[in-house]
């Protein structure tokens, strides 16, 4: 398993321990609302729902605009009612007392701001109330909103998640200081409560349980499809292999069939252009070829049946025309000019014995191959010219241009495949976006190894699966365990109530 | 005030002053950034042969399957009119983002979308049905072989795509290539 997703597990068991700690808060501020029934403490108390509601909600990663909208949304409201729960405090203050707002990121930096500049208020009215009454009670819990006000402005760097970024580290670790700082300056009510500690912890450890139920089975299942996903894109390429060949066999049949026809032996040995290109277009058409061109015996283009105006060009230089001119058939992986990089397969055209010309039949290796390969597989497909691409289904992140041009930089992926001439499967950066990636080389009709081709699967989706098991499981795992432990906690609260 | 919180203070102002002055100056948020390719529409006002806000020029044309469609054929519906060639790598990539769009959403909300036809501008038959079959390219092509109808509408630069409301009025044109956010949006506009 990657490191990608021991990191997204993470992320998940922290936010989910945010989500606790605010769900505690506004348990405690319902304590204390039961005791001095002040109006400011109902704000508080949605305040921290709020919050811890948009914890859960930021743990889940939910690919969904509307739900993080509103849960951003209720969050901020959450922090507002949390500041004038804090503003409206009567004089001689209960002891809870402010909350604070845990980072989340999302496409919206200006959110981050607001978020980051109500947790910093939220922090300096605590610490005011704190100097005011002389509360040392209180210094935990304005230095956990401190903590956070800042991870929240980091925050706004970040945008997207993006693991690879080293401030994602930075905003994690300050949101863990400030959930620490929750978490100590609660225990300092809670633990002299009896019943309340009894039931905060009944909870915290369902919850905690449950958290770890989730990730050990979201660990177990991610690191198998992860393992599949790989076996397929594997296949994938094979399979793209296996039609690359079929291709090639077909180009060799179609353009030994061709040279072969009288009308275009005959059309080239008086260069009748017009006639080739009424004769080619047909069999463009109904061969179902990518291209079809016919050269001279000097190897000169005739006729391109699939862009009649480019003619007259040399091509004597490449592989399969040299070879037809010599009277073989011949098929290879090369690039020309006027298709680029294209499985091209050439049969000589012979007139009384002597060879006139030759026919060059193939297919583009370029972007609309890839497409329609896409549309049948749905996975990413990238083509190789050596460690470069030439054509690929891939957009950049402004999402107008395709990723062609880019090198690839892993020096395990070039030894094995480009010198190697193996398959391999791994994890790579393309434009900041991280991609499972398997690769399978290209070889030319010579034997060399002249590309290769990718198959790959961006690893955001991977995660997406990983992210709503665990939303299920958890789910799941919390009411097994209330459903089971219920009657014990039933049974406790009786004995305790006896006891007392 | 406590010597602690000053230093917190002062250090989240200095925090937002940064945000600040990097959001005025666009170093970070790159997606503010204009984006690379521009709408021409004003450099090209001059050439235009109509304009927005004006009916679309007649035409009468042969989708690949030899069926044929006219102008009046799509009244009653918005529709987007894309001008294209094979050889022209961005049309190509227009109509990949143009056809994954289309292949991702479901049936019964297609056909509340508007129709998209590309038009290809001055190339055979056989050359066109080649790409669409390669590409798997499920989009109406109509052939304007000797590109009468792409002069009528102006066409100077390839992929110009043409978005038409249901009375067959031009609501924009669009020089370039779109992603598909910028698609969708302008698509919602004719659809208004």
């Amino acid at each position: 398993m990657s490191l990608y997703f021991v990191f997204n597990n993470l992320h998940f068991a922290l936010e989910l321990i945010g989500a606790l700690v605010f769900f505690v808060m506004g348990w405690l501020a319902i304590d204390a609302y039961l005791v001095n029934k002040h109006h400011s403490l109902v704000l508080r108390i949605i305040g921290f729902f709020l919050a811890s509601g948009w914890q859960v909600i930021n743990a889940f990663h939910f690919n969904n605009d509307i739900v993080n909208f509103f849960g951003f949304s209720g969050y901020i409201l959450g922090l507002i009612l949390i500041i004038l729960s804090l503003i409206s405090v009567p004089k001689i203050a209960t002891v809870s007392a402010v909350l604070l707002l845990p980072s989340f990121s999302k496409a919206m930096p200006s959110f981050y701001l607001i978020a980051g500049i109500l947790t910093a208020f939220i922090a300096v009215l605590s610490f005011r109330q704190c100097k005011r009454e002389f509360n040392k009670s209180l210094r935990l819990f304005w230095i956990g909103f401190a903590f956070i006000a800042f991870s929240s402005f980091i925050q706004i760097f970040v945008g997207n998640d993006s693991l690879d970024n080293p401030l994602w580290y930075v905003i994690h670790v300050l949101e863990a200081l400030g959930f620490f700082c929750f978490i100590f300056w609660v225990w300092q009510y809670i633990k002299l409560r009896v019943k309340e500690s009894l039931m905060l912890i009944f909870v915290a450890m369902t919850l905690f349980i449950a958290t770890i139920v989730t990730l050990a089975f979201s660990t177990i299942l991610i690191s198998k499809i992860e393992q599949q996903t790989k076996n397929n894109l594997l296949i994938n390429t094979r399979v793209f292999d296996f039609s690359v060949n079929n291709f090639t066999e077909k180009s060799t049949a179609e353009a030994k069939y061709i040279s072969t026809d009288k009308d275009v032996v005959q059309s080239v040995s008086t260069e009748d252009i017009a006639n080739l290109e009424i004769i080619l277009g047909r069999y463009l058409d109904s061969e179902k070829l990518g291209f079809l061109l016919v050269v001279d015996k000097n190897g000169v283009v005739l006729m391109r049946a699939h862009s009649p105006n480019e003619r007259g060009d040399s091509i004597s230089n490449e592989r399969t025309v040299e070879e037809a001119l010599i009277g073989n058939s011949f098929s290879t992986v090369e690039f020309s000019p006027s298709e680029k990089f294209s499985i091209r397969a050439s049969s000589p055209i012979y007139q009384d014995d002597k060879v006139i010309g030759a026919v060059v039949a193939g297919f583009p290796l370029d972007n609309v191959m890839v497409d329609g390969i896409k549309k049948i597989t749905g996975l990413e497909m990238t083509l190789y010219v050596n460690d470069t691409s030439v054509a690929t289904t891939t957009m950049s992140n402004d999402g107008r241009s395709r990723l062609t041009g880019v090198s690839i930089t892993d020096k395990d992926v070039k030894e094995e495949v480009l010198i190697k001439g193996g398959n391999t499967t791994s994890e790579i950066y393309i434009d900041d976006m991280l991609f499972l990636s398997s690769y399978i080389p290209i070889t030319n009709g010579d034997g060399e190894i002249v590309g290769m081709f990718s198959s790959a699967k961006p690893q955001a989706d991977i995660l997406d699966i990983a992210n709503s098991t665990n939303r299920l499981t958890l789910i799941t795992v919390t009411l097994i365990i209330l459903l089971l432990t219920l009657p014990v906690y039933a049974i406790t609260r009786r004995l305790l109530d006896q006891a007392i | 005030m406590h010597s602690s919180v000053k230093i917190i203070l002062t250090g989240l102002i200095i925090v937002i002053c940064i945000v600040v002055l990097l959001r005025v100056s666009g170093i970070y948020f790159s997606e503010q950034i204009s984006p690379l390719i521009e709408n021409k529409d004003s450099e090209e006002e001059y050439t235009n042969k109509f304009m927005v806000g004006e009916e679309i020029p007649y035409f009468s044309l042969l989708l690949l399957s030899g069926e044929k469609v006219n102008k009046t054929d799509l009244l009653g519906y918005p529709n987007v009119i894309m001008f294209w060639s094979t050889w022209n790598s961005s049309s190509v990539d227009q109509m990949k983002i143009v056809d994954d769009y289309f292949s991702s959403i479901s049936p019964s909300k297609e056909s509340k979308l508007p129709r998209f036809i590309a038009i290809n501008s001055q190339e055979s038959k056989p050359v066109v049905e080649n790409l669409m079959r390669r590409g798997n390219y499920n989009i109406d092509v109509l052939l304007d072989i000797n590109g009468e109808i792409s002069n009528a509408y102006g066409i100077r630069t390839l992929p110009t795509t043409f978005f038409i409301n249901s009375e067959g009025v031009l609501v924009e044109k669009y020089i370039g290539t779109m992603n598909v956010e910028e698609f969708i949006s302008k698509m919602e506009n004719i659809i208004r």
